[in-house]
């Protein structure tokens, strides 16, 4: 077994250092004899294991606390945790206090093609209409040669909020309003405007009427490691766009949900320009799990294509909308299709949605006074 | 991977797992959701790794394994911290936490600055020192390669403010 290798990012590790946690080294030993014979011990209570059928517990020796309840496995939890975080409510979480509340979920869109209780395998063969998309796109207007990339979106999203030992991950739902700026010298500006907390039962209770009313919840520089140029620098090759975006060894068996995912964070954070469109809209052609839902109306009112396929996390399904006049991008939604316990909703729901409002590329004077974003 | 193949990868995992949970639990729970990630990697049937990708890709299902275990821990720690608050009607200290790093052993000092972050920040950034790339971090962590790239970039700079704001005030 190979250990580890890559360190890409040399500032975090200066950083890590400097506080002494060093690489992680699988040759070093790590354990002395008492921890040793744990091991020893620990490994023939595993082996003692059956597979296939009802396993016991691994715990109850002596030297581990008595009591402790184990649960599942909870993989899933770290894909909704990559999902921007926000505080709201708390939802679905299971034990003593007041009952979770079950937190509303935006409508499921209408599909042509598919129904809401068949969306956990729903869709038809999507590679034509792809095509018809990707040739539409590559006649998109470019956006005008200004320094600064500003996109606009609207969404909600349920997330895990960042915890500590005590208090443990919380999943929550929030309405959002993001305005993205990405600069030339790489660095991006993330402001975001939520919408108020949902109440107990998981109804809105005062939503904005409109998000410039609201101040910034949170206004944020930061480095993008992937740089103001990230769509222009993909590869030109479709298989090599494919092996950039959906990594076999990072994304199994889900290529379709890794490469639509990868898609809405481009879109999401950069002005795509129209080569780079249709060449994504050709790429998402040629992976046959990928699926047409058919027409549908978007959040905004918008008439769209939507295209799905099986997340990473097997109870979700990730969809990606497009102008069907233009090949435009207008957003994605994030349906769970099968029960999570990690999430407090009935499936099938949105548990997110991001439906872009603008994309385009701005002067440095349209950028909002910079006097109170946090620089990271 | 038969028990005989299954005893090599324990050796090799056991001990990195174990580090990498030790980072973010005390040395008890540690072994416990090391214990639980290998046991779900044994009742598998997982084969036998042959060539690098093979390995590489065994290595990060067992730490996306051990993260989800880690997760539930957590959960589960909360749910008890409730009910003896619920118990004895006030609230119930976890781990210290106004400790300067100075006042610790190594361990110590790194939990301590470790424990100022958030759960997923803590977990791109041990997944970064226990050497997984970019790509083997989104799978782990469950989201794109772009996502990841973001979030160890926003984990990066928040734990250099937190030693920043630190040192500072220590100086």
């Amino acid at each position: 077994m190979t250990g580890p290798e890559h360190h890409d990012d040399p500032e975090l590790r200066r950083l890590l250092d400097s506080i002494g946690l060093r690489a992680g080294d699988p040759s070093e030993p790590v354990s002395n004899a008492e921890s040793s014979r744990r091991a020893e011990a620990m490994l023939a209570r595993i082996v003692e294991q059956p597979r296939g059928g009802d396993r016991r517990p691994t715990r109850r020796r002596a030297w581990w606390p008595a009591g402790r309840r184990w649960t599942g496995l909870s993989v899933a939890a770290a894909l909704v945790a990559c999902v921007l975080v926000a505080v709201a409510l708390v939802v679905g979480v299971p034990g003593p206090g007041p009952q979770p509340a079950a937190a509303q979920t935006p409508p499921l869109l209408g599909f042509s093609l598919a129904h809401a209780d068949g969306l956990r395998v729903a869709g038809e063969p999507a590679h034509a209409s792809l095509i018809a998309l990707a040739q539409r796109a590559a006649h998109l207007p470019e956006a005008p040669r200004l320094p600064v990339q500003r996109i606009l979106a609207e969404a909600w999203s349920t997330s895990t909020d960042p915890a500590d030992e005590d208090n443990g991950p919380r999943t929550v739902l929030v309405p959002r309003h993001l305005e993205v700026f990405q600069f030339e010298d790489g660095s991006r500006r993330s402001i975001e405007r939520r919408g108020a907390a949902l109440d107990s039962h998981g109804r809105v209770t005062d939503q904005p009427g409109s998000w410039d009313d609201v101040a910034p919840t949170t206004d944020e520089t930061f480095a993008n490691d992937l740089g103001a140029a990230y769509p222009e620098s993909l590869p030109t090759t479709i298989s090599g766009l494919s092996r950039r975006l959906a990594p076999p060894d990072a994304c199994g068996k889900a290529t379709g949900g890794c490469l639509l995912s990868a898609v809405s964070d481009l879109f999401a954070g950069y002005v795509v320009d129209p080569a780079t469109t249709a060449r994504l809209w050709q790429l998402l052609a040629s992976d046959p799990s990928i699926k047409s839902l058919g027409s549908t109306t978007d959040r905004l009112g918008r008439s769209a294509e939507a295209f799905v396929a099986d997340a990473l996390d097997p109870t979700q399904r990730i969809l990606i909308l497009i102008d069907p006049a233009t090949g435009l991008y207008l957003g994605s939604e994030t349906i769970l299709v099968r029960p999570n316990p990690d999430l407090g909703f009935r499936p099938p729901a949105v548990t997110q949605f991001t439906a872009i409002v603008g994309s385009t590329r701005v002067a440095e004077s349209s950028v909002p006074d910079d006097s109170t974003t946090t620089h990271y | 991977m038969d028990a005989r193949e299954f005893e090599k990868v324990f050796w090799v995992l056991q001990p990195q797992l174990l580090r990498h949970a030790r980072h973010q639990l005390d040395p008890a729970g540690a072994e416990d959701v090391v214990a639980e990630t290998l046991t779900t990697l044994w009742v598998k049937s997982l084969p036998l790794p042959t060539s690098d990708d093979e390995e590489r890709g065994l290595r990060a299902l067992a730490y996306q394994v051990l993260g989800g275990h880690i997760r539930n821990e957590y959960r589960s720690r909360r749910r008890r911290r409730a009910l003896a608050e619920r118990v004895v009607a006030q609230p119930v200290d976890g781990i210290a936490r106004d400790v300067s790093p100075d006042d610790v052993d190594d361990d110590g000092a790194i939990r301590h600055w470790l424990g100022q972050l958030s759960v997923d920040d803590r977990e791109v950034i041990l997944l970064f020192n226990a050497g997984f790339d970019l790509a083997e971090s989104a799978r782990i962590l469950g989201c794109s390669f772009s996502a990841a790239a973001k979030r160890r970039t926003r984990a990066r700079e928040r734990l250099r403010a937190i030693v920043e704001r630190e040192r500072g005030r220590q100086q």
